[in-house]
């Protein structure tokens, strides 16, 4: 199983950038490696790593988390249906918790840039994001539930 | 927008010497910012001085054709999945270390491919300039979206 620091760095993350962009607080659920590869819901951003870590980090979420979440980065716009700007945003957030965790893992010496993003969505998504494991944190949240996806090759 | 030769030239020659067969540049157009995908498809993230990613898309049933000309037992879908990784990865890889060769201070770096199937998959590259590649090969359609932030 993945070294428990890393696996908190991202949670650490997730939880800072949902404060500041004033999306409530979080709280981490089970911890698991993932057996199969199905995405539990219909929408995933994905960042991927490269450097001294490698790998991707993928956000899973219903359309409802993910519609209030762009809805809340974007002051409380309606957003009726996952279209290019609520994508952009929940886009931008991924890239800020991504961000956020290998800043912190670059204290730890060490050095890892990341991709842009991209979002998938649709039904039956199955995502392959490591050859090695994946490890799988349950987040609930103030606007519904996240499952976040490590599959880091350290 | 010349980085895309190299790319062209990667992907032709990995092809043909991946599965030993042809493949045809039909298109060459301006990327829209999100695919309907055929129904497989394989991200390879790029990282350095530049940031950006090559999107590859096929259907399965092309993936699982042209995983059975690298091995005749590779007729899961699993495995047909990772062929298709390894095509877009080795692509890739001999595209930017041609850039890199080019332009000394390119840095590029790939980062490890992510694989996505679904039905009705919508995929999303926002803000990023990209370029469409459309292929043909026997076994099927061939599209890889190519792009870099900021160029």
């Amino acid at each position: 199983m993945m070294d428990e620091k890393y696996i908190n760095s991202f949670i650490k993350s997730i939880s800072q950038v949902f404060s500041m962009m004033g999306l409530g607080e979080i709280i981490s659920g089970s911890i698991y490696n993932k057996e199969n590869f199905t995405c539990r819901y219909n929408l995933t951003t994905i960042i991927s790593l490269s450097g001294n870590i490698k790998g991707n980090v993928a956000l899973s979420m219903p359309y409802d988390t993910a519609r209030k979440i762009a809805s809340a980065m974007m002051m409380g716009m309606e957003v009726a249906e996952i279209d290019e700007i609520s994508v952009s945003a929940l886009g931008e957030m991924t890239s800020m918790i991504c961000g956020q965790a290998t800043m912190e893992l670059s204290s730890q010496d060490f050095l890892i840039d990341i991709t842009p993003p991209t979002i998938i969505h649709g039904e039956k998504i199955k995502a392959y994001i490591s050859q090695v494991e994946t490890i799988v944190v349950e987040i609930d949240s103030a606007l519904g539930n996240i499952e976040l996806n490590l599959g880091l090759e350290i | 927008m010349e980085y895309i030769n190299s790319f062209k030239d990667s992907i032709k020659e990995t092809f043909e010497s991946m599965f030993d067969e042809i493949i045809i540049l039909e298109n060459e157009t301006t990327a829209p910012t999100w695919i309907l995908s055929k129904g497989a498809a394989v991200v390879v993230g790029i990282t350095g001085e530049k940031k950006g990613k090559v999107l590859l898309d096929m259907s399965l049933e092309t993936a699982l054709e042209l995983a059975k000309k690298v091995d005749s037992d590779l007729g899961e879908e699993d495995l047909a999945l990772f062929t298709m990784a390894e095509f877009c990865n080795i692509s890739s890889g001999g595209a930017i270390t041609m850039m890199n060769d080019s332009y000394k201070r390119a840095g590029l770096w790939l980062a490890t491919p992510g694989i996505f199937t679904g039905i009705n998959a919508k995929i999303f590259s926002p803000n990023m300039k990209a370029i469409l590649l459309s292929y043909n090969s026997r076994f099927g359609l061939i599209d890889f979206h190519i792009g870099f932030e900021g160029v």
